[in-house]
């Protein structure tokens, strides 16, 4: 990603996804067997860490990369066997990750970020990243080195920040409060202090946050009876970070009496036993309001932290969740099946006598509008900004375009259109092939670009765009073009059959073909010839397809149609014989009922019919799928004219049923792929039907003609 | 007390080891299969053919929303009569979380087996290749022959999973 997009709106998605990599985190590692780590988890951890780093790095946020980096580079050694796991490895990146949680929810919030919370981390996971082997007693090590930490910063750190909480708890059972001790003990250095009336005051020396510990109580007891007072801190800290001024403080003790009278019975007496008086100034501590009303207390330090510039949001509320893809799936499948049920609600309504039925048919108006709006918003869920993937491009591109010595320029068009995540996922490797092809093999060098008077810098232009139900995408680079006579010299080099009649179109296709490059030498680049066929093919296999329009010297198109969605298609229902099948409505060109004159034989290349002045190959679908047909003469059925992959071919079928919206269902479920078969789905009356596949269809009937040529030439 | 007399099963003798087959009939012959592997029985309906696979696969039929492959095992294994009307039974298996449906002459009975009552095979050929097959067991004077059923589902023979797409 580069600065020319607008991050921000990855921003939230960055948090979310290193919360849940963090929380990850740690599960993988208080999961990790020490003596014997599985490698697969190691990695797991660095992918972690990797992952983090890469999205603080994109963010500029430069603390969290600091330390994911060493922590990613400690990984790496452990995860090749260049070093053995120990306890103190664990123990420190589990501090790192509680550190990194709180780097992450400082730059969440936009709060000011705690610029040393890292450096005793980081100390120790560099002390850790030097030791080459560890056979030093584990607690030992950890324990030594933090107090090497400590030690060397506490005197430097006039900005790190300690403060004192005084916190007065009820009454509570002995078992809670050594729950609660041991809890806040992990949180910084706690004292224990008993008042008369058997209730514990604790005093805290800590760097978290008066939210923190209101947190750990609520855990154990009603935090309204838990009274949690920051009592200031030592006075350089105070004034350096500029948190509640000393004076604040006093003040606060000093007006705190006027609540006294407020103050229940019983805590009367505390102020004279307070373990710190206020002026006890020889500990560096102030005391304040210490038995202060709790709410008016509460209040004030909010009050005192939101001027300091701390918001600290107390629920933090999530705006994403995370919900498993299945379950979407799921609801989608759901609503197209609602979507159909009501379709077939809709198509025996229209026999209903409109007048006697009028308030039914209202209702079912609005139902059917409710059902759409529904379907699109459960789509909605799946759907994905393009953006995602044109983000990857504009470093690419310059980084490439470096390298091979040329001028290039990304334009993004239409990175707001919406695609499924699905498809999302799987058009990035097609479009970064292209994207590099553009670059390789379109793109001239700046020298030749001036000498056909073209402006040195080439540009590239990825676009996408929804035409009626498919999402297109183009790739467009303003270079030399393709060289129809190169392609076809190359062509034959590598054994494709071709000819001089060949359409333009016919021979960009070549380029398809597996094994073919016109690349004169094989770079890192490009021109080891797989990439092409791979790019169709992948693109084939999401439904869509791929087309090259191309001007010799002026540039090429290569033009991706894919369906918006997978999970649900446009179908047309078509009968053969006794059977039902679909034909997506995306390949389908026209239909027309044949006459006599228009259906040729061609020896040995099968039927072809003419449709204005084209020859078509047609295919028998009764034939090829052997189903017992009722028509006698072809002239009895109906041709449907479909197109896939740039060929065009004429089905015969019996009888077009109608039109309508299909949830895909894949058959590999429970069963297996099917030649000519891409998926099937469910009708209106429980049924099964399958969907064609036309492309494998086309490629079947190629097959069976050439098998029944071969035979017919046998017997001759 | 003596109200109360249990019936005695002569061939059941409850332990840990015990397994419970379901047996069903193909022709005159009787075979059993895990009961575990069984989801549920149902009719024979609304199958549609696929174009292009052996013809013991007689299609697939929508079981609640899930496309689910039918076989006709009674093709399959060249026993009894394949007709087809509300009767026929369909026995939906569950192997490994694939759904498939098999057909058969007709469902008889649910027993409880000890390792003890299994008797390996005899060495001569079934119509059902022995590695496909438990073993033997009797109940009675009649005879059930155990089908390992994961094995014969995922065969390649079968042609119902991914590998075997070159037999069509």
């Amino acid at each position: 990603m580069t600065s020319s997009i607008d991050i921000g709106q990855f921003l939230d998605v960055f948090f979310e996804e290193s919360g849940e990599l963090l929380a990850e985190m740690e599960g993988l590692l208080l999961a990790i067997d020490i003596s014997s780590p599985d490698k697969e988890e190691c990695n797991a951890i660095f992918r972690t860490a990797h992952s983090i780093k890469g999205g603080a790095a994109t963010f500029g946020l430069t603390d969290m990369v600091e330390l994911t980096h060493i922590m990613e580079s400690l990984l790496d050694k452990i995860r090749k066997g260049s070093m053995k796991l120990t306890e103190d490895h664990v123990s420190a990146f589990l501090k790192a990750k509680d550190i990194l949680k709180r780097q992450l929810y400082a730059h969440h919030q936009k709060l000011p970020v705690e610029s040393n919370i890292s450096t005793e981390v980081l100390g120790l996971l560099r002390d850790l990243s030097k030791q080459s082997t560890v056979d030093l007693d584990a607690t030992d090590v950890s324990d030594h080195s933090q107090a090497i930490a400590k030690s060397t910063d506490e005197p430097l750190s006039s900005e790190e920040v300690r403060s004192f909480f005084r916190i007065e708890l009820p009454q509570i059972s002995k078992d809670d409060l050594e729950a609660l001790t041991a809890e806040l003990a992990l949180k910084g250095d706690l004292k224990l202090e008993k008042l008369p009336d058997a209730r514990t005051v604790l005093l805290l020396e800590t760097s978290s946050t008066f939210d923190d510990l209101v947190a750990i109580c609520s855990f154990l007891m009603d935090p309204k009876d838990v009274h949690i007072t920051e009592v200031s801190a030592l006075s350089n800290v105070v004034e350096t970070m500029g948190c509640i001024p000393a004076d604040d403080v006093c003040g606060n003790a000093v007006t705190s009496d006027e609540y006294g009278l407020f103050e229940p019975l019983n805590r009367d007496k505390t102020a004279g036993d307070m373990p710190f008086p206020a002026k006890d100034i020889d500990n560096s501590i102030f005391l304040a309001s210490a038995h202060a009303f709790p709410k008016k207390e509460a209040a004030d330090t909010n009050c005192e932290k939101s001027r300091s510039g701390e918001v600290i949001v107390f629920n933090q509320d999530s705006r994403y969740i995370r919900v498993n893809l299945e379950k979407v799936d799921q609801l989608i499948n759901l609503v197209g099946e609602l979507v159909i049920t009501q379709a077939m609600i809709d198509q025996h309504a229209g026999r209903i006598d409109a007048i006697n039925h009028e308030q039914l048919l209202n209702h079912l108006t609005t139902l059917a509008r409710n059902t759409r709006d529904l379907q699109e918003s459960v789509m909605s869920i799946r759907m994905m900004p393009m953006e995602l993937v044109f983000s990857r491009f504009p470093r690419m591109v310059r980084e490439l375009a470096g390298k091979l010595g040329k001028k290039a320029k990304l334009i993004t068009i239409g990175g707001a259109t919406e695609l499924d995540k699905g498809l999302i996922e799987r058009i990035i490797d097609p479009l970064t092939h292209l994207v590099r092809n553009g670059i390789d093999h379109g793109l001239e060098e700046p020298h030749v670009r001036l000498q056909n008077h073209k402006p040195e810098t080439g540009i590239i232009t990825l676009s996408a765009v929804h035409e009626s139900g498919n999402i297109v995408l183009q790739v467009h680079d303003d270079g030399c073009g393709l060289d129809r006579e190169t392609i076809v010299r190359k062509a034959m080099d590598c054994g494709i059959s071709v000819s001089d009649e060949m359409s333009d179109e016919e021979v960009w296709q070549i380029i398809f073909a597996p094994g073919f490059t016109t690349a004169k030498a094989v770079t890192d680049v490009s021109g080891r010839g797989v990439g092409m066929d791979v790019v169709k093919r992948n693109i084939a296999a999401m439904g869509g397809s791929v087309d090259i329009h191309s001007i010799h010297g002026q540039g090429t198109y290569v033009t991706i149609t894919l369906p918006l969605t997978l999970a649900i298609l446009e179908g047309m229902l078509i009968r053969s014989g006794e059977e039902v099948y679909i034909l997506p409505l995306l390949v389908v060109v026209e239909s027309l009922q044949p006459v006599s004159g228009q259906i040729r034989e061609i020896s040995g290349k099968g039927m072809v019919i003419r449709v204005r002045e084209e020859y078509i190959p047609l295919i028998f679908l009764h034939e090829l799928f052997a189903i017992p047909s009722r028509l006698a003469e072809p002239t009895e059925g109906i041709v449907v004219v479909v197109e896939a992959l740039g060929k065009k071919a004429a089905l015969l079928v019996d009888s077009l049923i109608g039109q309508q919206q299909i949830v895909v269902k894949n058959l590999e479920t429970n069963f297996r792929r099917i030649p000519g078969v891409s998926g099937a789905t469910i009708l209106g009356d429980g049924s099964v039907s399958l969907i064609l596949d036309v492309p494998s269809l086309l490629s079947i009937s190629n097959q069976l003609y050439t098998k029944q040529t071969s035979s017919n030439l046998a017997l001759s | 007390m003596s109200e109360f007399v249990r019936p005695i099963d002569e061939d059941v003798e409850e332990g840990e080891d015990c397994q419970e087959f379901l047996t069903f009939m193909l022709g005159n012959e009787e075979y059993g299969i895990d009961i575990l592997k069984v989801q549920e029985i149902r009719g024979y309906d609304n199958v549609t053919r696929i174009p292009g696979v052996p013809d013991y696969i007689k299609g697939v039929t929508n079981l609640r929303g899930l496309i689910i492959p039918i076989v006709d095992m009674r093709i399959k294994f060249k026993l009894g009569v394949s007709s087809y009307d509300h009767l026929t039974a369909v026995i939906i298996l569950n192997i490994n979380g694939r759904l498939a449906g098999i057909v058969v002459s007709g469902v008889s009975d649910v027993i409880t087996l000890n390792p003890n009552q299994i008797q390996s095979l005899p060495n001569y050929s079934t119509i059902l290749k022995s590695e496909y097959l438990f073993g033997l067991c009797s109940i009675g004077d009649r005879m059930v022959i155990l089908i390992n059923v994961d094995k014969l589902m995922t065969s390649a023979e079968m042609a119902l999973t991914e590998n075997n797409e070159d037999m069509v």
